[in-house]
């Protein structure tokens, strides 16, 4: 199927090459491969959601842009207390939601109880939870108060779980949504596509395109075939890396490859024998040539990681080299830690591609310390359920597509039923340190805590393949967080 | 007499009725326990990795998860019996909605492919029962319409039509508002459905019409010097439509539910993605709202058939008792 399905792409991606449809000057077609359940960032965690509302429909207090800085958003300007405990943030003034409500502080404060609430459908809670109070002294100026300081908290206002609501409207975000941002909800072909229109009394620069469409085409081939039709402008992530050689001839397209916060990583149930030996953990990750596994599995793109965290975060440690491919020392390892003769495991894998072709790739590279594996593949629900909550695998294949993460290796109750006291310390000076050097030294101790433990093995970043057409510029090509601001679009 | 065969009618309209309630509620059984063992937890999909307790909390109780087995089933037949198939776990509005939205694509594309697999399918046969020489045409037409797998003459026809011709679009559907724009839409997916069933109807077909042709009333017929033509239409269709309207009613009802690679192919939002969605997203209040209208689709199309059927042969209905 996989060869059958690489065949079908490149029979698209290498056909004719006639002009493509005439383009309509103030009208921009974006697809991407997933449909959003819903429209409001703040009720699901759905990448989805990020990729068609950030920076378009609605806005955060301060904003990521596409190299991964943070800039001003709903703030113009902010102070933090010498103490790291309060933030004072000058709003914009002429802000106003879609529906006309202005934006004031009053909905910085009701944005924050709202996701703080038990009930709250937010999926990153901890961006929140340091938060003791919303002080508004008046309407363009809001204080956050922290009950810690904490390292990472303007960056967490800047995710798309952040964004700022109004009261009045909050409740039907998820199917009208309202905010505050230079593109206005327009309508919704479930199923099909989403249309946005420019918002007039947008308070930034007017942007290009009086209107905008997402379209959701998740077959690979299909998004290859509406790109050459001249259906679409741009494609937003590519799932094909076997087309980008054929789209690259194509005069008329443009390919950029850039990366997303996609950490791919083999999971080691760190709670079951024999995983719960360091000795066993490490001989799998030296059994692995990573950049094999990148070749074979992503056609060679994907940047090579050594712990949980990003090459474009400034605290980022290069520790590809630890624990590094060494198929003899593996064998070694293994048979000091009493399997000389190897054991047989089950690799337990989600649906989408990279995780299947990457766990074949591995299954077979695991064979040659002796480790016998067996391939279970299971769908998303069921992988939720047994290996994500049930914990009941011994070795499983995915991506944490979130920036910054590397705080879940300090739950004791997640999937890879990691525990490491030196850890937990490094994880702690890094968030609540006052400084960037501090925070950054400290973030450097719980990379390497996590690649000398062999946790997991830690394989590449997942990478972000943008197909535009030559006369559309402004696309991002990395993905810091998921986001395609149409405002920074136009033609050439 | 004319009284008897009233009420007989009548009595049997009823058993049929009641014989349809009861597929119904046998079906509506099957499916809730079937989707109900189903591994996984529609909140732990629907809130993601990070989710907290309370929050899983609060959504199961929303779509009322939390009560046992039994009590769900009869909250869901009540609701069914009211019209109202619940709420998506997934977009979080009413799932009539939905399937609502999803038949204004659905319908008309089925209704579509079985025009056009009907009139060629059906043209064909007639030509080659009129024509022997041409059954060879019906013959290829049939091997290469069963043999190429849809998916693959889509795009086929993509490669064709939208990326090499530009003529039409690549995928995708802009919404009956677009009016021209939308029938265009699906003028591809149509053709991807019905040709391999206008390959079947066309086999089918001729071979039907060949079997009556060989009956003897048939040279009776010819011998009052009816022309051929007039014996094909006259005689043979009629006797060959009755086995015909069972193959279109089990082919209705694949192509409203059963077009799910070829609705994947051209991007359009129809039934058979929403069951994919709903499947991915483990949506079990949209899978069974879905899977028990297609199953009621099945048995309502069936009885369907059954009774227009009989009113073209009436053999067929002193067979059945009236």
């Amino acid at each position: 199927m996989r060869v059958h399905n690489g065949l079908r792409i490149i029979m698209l991606a290498s056909a004719f090459s006639t002009p493509l449809a005439a383009q309509v000057p103030e009208q921009v077609t974006l697809c991407m491969p997933l449909e959003p359940p819903l429209l409001d960032p703040t009720r699901g965690p759905a990448q989805a959601i990020r990729e068609l509302t950030y920076g378009n429909i609605f806005e955060t207090l301060v904003a990521i842009d596409r190299d991964g800085r943070l800039q001003p958003g709903l703030a113009e300007s902010w102070k933090v207390s010498a103490d790291g405990l309060v933030y004072d943030f000058k709003l914009r003034s002429g802000a106003s939601f879609h529906d006309g409500t202005p934006f004031t502080s009053f909905n910085v404060a009701y944005s924050v109880e709202r996701a703080k609430r038990p009930e709250s459908r937010n999926a990153q809670k901890w961006i929140f939870d340091p938060i003791l109070r919303v002080d508004t002294p008046d309407p363009l100026s809001a204080r956050i108060v922290l009950s810690r300081p904490t390292a990472n908290f303007l960056y967490g206002l800047a995710w798309g779980d952040a964004v700022m609501v109004a009261k009045g409207s909050a409740a039907e975000n998820a199917t009208v949504p309202i905010g505050t941002g230079p593109y206005k909800f327009s309508r919704w072909v479930r199923g099909e596509r989403v249309e946005l229109v420019v918002n007039d009394r947008w308070w930034g620069a007017k942007p290009t395109f009086a209107k905008a469409i997402f379209r959701f085409i998740s077959d690979p081939a299909v998004q290859v075939a509406a790109i050459k039709a001249g259906d679409c402008d741009a494609l937003s992530n590519l799932a094909a890396p076997e087309a980008i050689p054929a789209l690259k001839r194509d005069p008329r397209l443009a390919v950029t490859t850039g990366y997303t916060e996609g950490k791919t990583i083999l999971a080691m149930n760190n709670g079951k024998a024999p995983f719960d030996d360091v000795r066993v953990r490490r001989a799998i990750a030296m059994a692995i040539d990573r950049q094999q596994v990148i070749e074979g599995a992503m056609s060679g793109l994907g940047i090579p990681i050594g712990s949980h965290f990003s090459p474009s975060h400034p605290a980022y440690v290069d520790l590809t080299a630890t624990n590094a491919y060494d198929p003899e020392k593996a064998k070694a390892m293994l048979a000091e830690a009493g399997f000389p003769n190897g054991f047989s495991a089950t690799l337990k894998l989600p649906p989408p591609a990279y995780a299947r072709r990457s766990g074949e790739i591995i299954a077979a590279m695991l064979q040659q310390i002796g480790v016998k594996i067996t391939i279970e593949p299971l769908e998303f629900p069921q992988w939720l359920e047994r290996v994500f909550r049930g914990k009941d695998y011994d070795l499983t294949l995915i991506a944490h597509t979130e920036p910054l993460d590397i705080n879940i290796y300090a739950r004791p109750d997640y999937y890879f039923q990691y525990r490491s006291l030196a850890f937990n310390a490094a994880l702690n000076d890094a968030e609540t340190a006052t400084s960037d050097e501090a925070r950054n030294a400290a973030y450097g101790r719980a990379q390497k805590r996590l690649a000398d433990d062999a946790v997991n093995v830690f394989l590449f970043l997942l990478p972000k393949v943008t197909v535009t057409k030559g006369s559309l510029t402004g696309m991002w090509t990395n993905w810091p967080l998921p986001a395609n601001p149409l405002a920074e679009l136009s033609w050439k | 007499m004319e009284i008897d065969g009233l009420t007989a009618r009548l009595r049997s309209g009823l058993v049929r009725l009641a014989g349809l309630a009861a597929s119904l509620l046998a079906a509506a059984v099957v499916i809730f326990v079937a989707i109900d063992v189903l591994p996984g937890d529609p909140a732990a999909v629907v809130l993601g990795l990070n989710a907290t307790p309370d929050a899983l909390a609060a959504l199961r109780s929303e779509h009322g998860f939390d009560q046992p087995a039994p009590w769900r089933f009869m909250a869901w037949i009540g609701a069914l019996a009211r019209g109202d198939f619940g709420i998506s776990t997934t977009y979080r509005v009413a799932v009539a909605g939905l399937i609502g939205e999803r038949l204004a694509v659905s319908v008309p594309l089925a209704c579509l492919a079985m025009g056009l697999s009907l009139s060629w399918g059906l043209g064909l046969a007639l030509l080659a029962a009129w024509q022997p020489r041409f059954s060879v045409v019906v013959t290829a037409f049939g091997e290469v319409g069963l043999a190429i797998p849809n998916f693959w003459l889509g795009l086929l026809l993509i490669l064709t039509f939208a990326v090499g011709l530009g003529m039409l679009p690549s995928g995708g559907f802009p919404g009956w508002e677009a009016g021209w724009g939308a029938l265009r839409a699906l003028i591809l997916p149509a053709i991807a459905l019905a040709l391999p069933q206008g390959a079947i109807i066309a086999r089918l077909a001729l071979a039907l019409l060949n079997e009556t042709l060989a009956e003897v009333y048939i040279r009776t017929a010819e011998a009052k010097g009816l022309s051929r033509a007039g014996v094909l239409v006259r005689h043979a269709l009629p006797n060959a439509m009755v086995p015909l309207l069972a193959l279109m009613g089990l082919q209705l009802s694949f192509l409203l539910g059963g077009s799910i690679i070829v609705e994947n192919v051209f991007a359009l939002p129809g039934l058979g993605r929403l069951m994919a969605q709903a499947i991915a997203q483990h949506d079990i209040i949209t899978l069974r709202a879905l899977i028990f209208l297609f199953a009621a689709t099945i048995l309502i199309v069936h009885s369907g058939v059954g009774i227009v059927q009989a009113s073209i042969d009436p053999r067929l209905r002193r067979a059945s008792g009236l």
